[in-house]
């Protein structure tokens, strides 16, 4: 074998040799701080569907970001309200994301389903249950992003335009109020 | 010739013992989805004529096309389906058989090849999904190419050149999304050739023709039959390039050990014959002993003066240590998986660097076998990086017995019988000197390993068949269906409810008898508004609904003993 290609073959042989002991010693990805997933204040990236029976409030405070917050208002539910925010997540980001997270309130017990929308399908991530006890109460849900049974790097071709949020199981008989304050990944 | 038929009949005679009990299965529920959406392809009528021309090319074209043969040919009939199937998996090895024996010059290496491939249950699922057989015919094609391409590089001719590309056209077209990477394999084969033509001052008019030959049948099925295109799906599926290499650097998440599961599950089957203490008893000795092993090759190549294969043969010992010690990291892997992946990979690479130690002394088995290793490594990874796996339950390295599996496991056999071939042939030359008995435990020890792996992967397959057939009898749900289909014929549509009520008698599976529902929509061709059937076993729930059902709705009611159905009024 000529230089070249020993040159080659020695390169190939320590590569395979890193890869593996990676996986024994892996490098973690630097966490990301905070990333936000939807833009709360601002009423123009959120999309609800042709449910006609819906009102939809956005405020937004200069002063106290804490205060930013949307309102979902269905006087007579349809039977599972479904609407998503527009905001681009790079692939990257989601790849060192460990959770989706998300501070809302309830005006009655319901499931809330949360997904990662793009052009077909995203990760559906499993669905919280808000119950008697955190009713009208501000509430943060987690999701891990990395499941056994899908793993992440399956699903990471992206891009990402969006998180969509689905709430089922609740009181139809009565008006569903839903307000997010807001939508991270950690 | 007489030992070539005898070796046909003998590769022939043992697939045959190994796949037998498929054959008094009833046909799967999988079946089913497939024959109802040949009926969304083809329309009611089943005509050829009614998809466009270019459906016949797109990626699951010729797959539907052929189902849809196989239906107007037998019908329901789960006998003929398994019968065609086994036929086609039985030809496949002995294309593999003719492939192997005539390159290496060696009917041993062909017979084990063959039936490694034959028997493997990674990648059974064409047989057990049964309409899935076209894949069987691409792996002919596969090797009919193969024949063609190294007779046309070692003799180029204009005849060759045209029947190895048409083969190329054929294999691809057989089975798109199997054989996608047989094309890189293909033109890196050709950039190799094309040096040594080069190099060796041969003509080079010819394999310049046959370069753009195969280029122009690649281009035309990227951009005019659209058979290697990306569709909506596949793209979603895609993994992100940046994101693979990233986690391949870093070793999050472990996705090299992913790979490799994938690589070990056609060498190792989990679900192994050897008993429940496989792992423990077999598995996990031998992922101290094929470490040490590596180290014997490489004390041998140190003293044969080969100072790179030796620095290579580091991988070989260092793989089987290093997977166990990833294992904290492995989030939700069983150690059976680890210890497959430890043991089966370093099979692989010890395999490998084995056969280019001994490619000057056996050249035709080396390089068979070499070759049988590309075609493992192409036809896994490209495949699984355009559609990788979901969870568990699709094509994932998991899901060992998942269709993705067949063809690489064509390759491995050609490696795995090379390698043990040569193993056997270099015993007695490596008894008579010290350097030679350094080897020896590599030489007895390779080919009792794969010999005994290639048995417990028939002895799987063979219990995976029996056991899915256990207590079912695919005749008996078809005499349960030829006696009710006269009440059932006219069976009405939505919004109607049709209950079936089967007074089982039998030990039978409900699910088959509930699969039934689906040959009523096949049958009636009305899988764009199917009826409403619904099948029930329990008697209480059936007087039930007896009691409480819609005016319109239709009740019918049987039992079945397993020899004769009774309507039950």
């Amino acid at each position: 074998m000529k230089i070249p290609g020993k040159i080659i073959a020695i390169f190939a042989v320590l590569a395979f040799l890193w890869l593996m002991a990676v996986t024994a010693s892996p490098i973690r990805p630097r966490r990301i701080e905070k990333f936000t997933a939807c833009d709360v204040g601002s009423i123009s990236s959120w999309e609800a569907g042709k449910t006609a029976d819906r009102v939809i409030q956005s405020y937004q405070s200069s002063r106290e970001t804490s205060a930013n917050r949307i309102e979902f208002i269905y006087p007579t539910p349809p039977r599972q309200p479904e609407f998503w925010c527009r905001f681009p997540i790079p692939e990257m980001i989601l790849y060192r994301a460990i959770t989706l997270n998300a501070t809302y309130q309830l005006n009655q017990s319901a499931y809330l389903g949360i997904g990662l929308r793009r052009v077909g399908q995203g990760p559906g991530l499993q669905q919280v249950q808000v119950d008697e006890g955190s009713i009208n109460k501000p509430v943060t849900s987690t999701w891990l992003l990395n499941r056994f049974d899908e793993p992440k790097l399956n699903w990471l071709s992206g891009p990402y335009e969006g998180v969509t949020f689905r709430i089922s199981g609740f009181d139809p008989g009565k008006e569903l109020k839903l307000t997010i304050y807001q939508v991270y990944f950690e | 010739m007489i030992r070539n038929i005898f070796a046909i009949l003998l590769v022939a005679a043992a697939l045959f013992l190994v796949l037998k009990p498929a054959l008094t299965l009833p046909l799967p529920s999988d079946a089913y989805v497939d024959l109802r959406i040949i009926q969304t392809d083809f329309g009611k009528n089943l005509s050829f004529l009614y998809p466009p021309i270019k459906y016949y090319f797109h990626q699951y074209g010729t797959q539907f096309t052929s189902i849809l043969i196989a239906y107007k040919l037998f019908g329901f009939n789960p006998s003929a389906y398994f019968i065609l199937n086994i036929f086609l998996r039985i030809s496949a090895a002995l294309a593999i058989y003719l492939f192997t024996s005539k390159w290496t010059k060696n009917k041993l290496a062909g017979i084990i090849a063959a039936i490694f491939f034959g028997v493997n249950l990674a990648g059974i699922q064409p047989t057990t999904r049964v309409a899935f057989f076209l894949v069987y015919v691409g792996v002919i094609f596969l090797f009919i190419f193969l024949d063609r391409w190294l007779t046309f590089h070692f003799r180029p001719d204009g005849k060759n050149l045209k029947l190895s590309a048409l083969f190329f056209a054929l294999a691809i077209l057989s089975y798109p999304v199997r054989t996608i990477g047989v094309v890189p394999l293909t033109f890196l084969g050709e950039i190799y050739w094309l040096i040594r033509h080069y190099r060796e001052k041969a003509p080079l008019k010819l394999p310049v023709l046959h370069i753009i030959l195969l280029a122009a049948v690649v281009l035309s099925f990227v951009f005019i039959t659209g058979t290697l295109s990306t569709t909506p799906e596949l793209s979603f599926k895609r993994i992100s390039p940046n994101i693979l290499l990233t986690s391949l650097l870093t070793g999050y998440p472990a996705v090299a050990t992913t790979l490799w599961l994938f690589i070990s599950n056609l060498i190792v089957s989990p679900l192994s014959s050897a008993g429940n203490n496989f792992d423990t008893v077999i598995l996990e000795p031998l992922t101290a002993l094929l470490p040490f092993l590596a180290i014997l090759f490489l004390i041998g190549c140190i003293l044969r003066r080969k100072f790179l294969l030796a620095f290579a043969s580091l991988t070989a010992a260092a793989f089987g240590p290093l997977v166990i010690a990833s294992t904290p990291n492995l989030e939700g892997w069983s150690s059976l998986w680890i210890n497959i992946t430890a043991v089966g990979g370093t099979l692989f690479i010890l395999s490998n660097l084995f056969l280019i130690y001994m490619k000057d002394k056996f050249a035709p088995l080396a390089q068979i076998g070499l070759l049988g290793s590309a075609i493992v490594l192409s036809t896994i990874l490209f495949p699984w990086l355009i559609s990788p796996q979901n969870s568990i339950n699709d094509q994932s390295a998991f899901n060992f017995i998942h269709r993705y599996y067949t063809i690489p496991g064509a390759g491995m056999g050609l490696l795995l019988a090379s390698t043990a071939v040569i193993s056997l042939h270099s015993l007695r030359t490596n008894l008579n000197t010290f350097r030679g008995l350094v080897f020896l435990p590599v030489l007895v020890s390779l080919p009792l390993l794969i010999l005994s792996f290639t048995y417990w992967q028939a002895i799987s397959s063979n219990n995976l068949l029996t056991a899915k057939g256990a207590g079912i009898n695919g005749a008996k749900i078809e005499l349960f269906w030829n006696q009710i289909a006269p009440f059932v014929k006219d069976i009405k549509g939505p919004p109607v409810v049709n209950y079936i009520y089967v007074d089982n008698k039998t030990n039978i599976d409900e699910k088959y008898f509930s699969d039934l529902s689906d040959r009523i929509t096949i049958t009636r061709r009305t899988v764009d508004n199917p009826p409403n059937v619904i099948f029930i076993f329990d008697n209480t729930v059936f007087r039930e609904v007896s009691n409480k059902k819609n005016p319109d709705d239709n009740i019918y009611a049987f039992e079945f003993d397993g020899k004769e159905v009774t309507a039950i009024k």
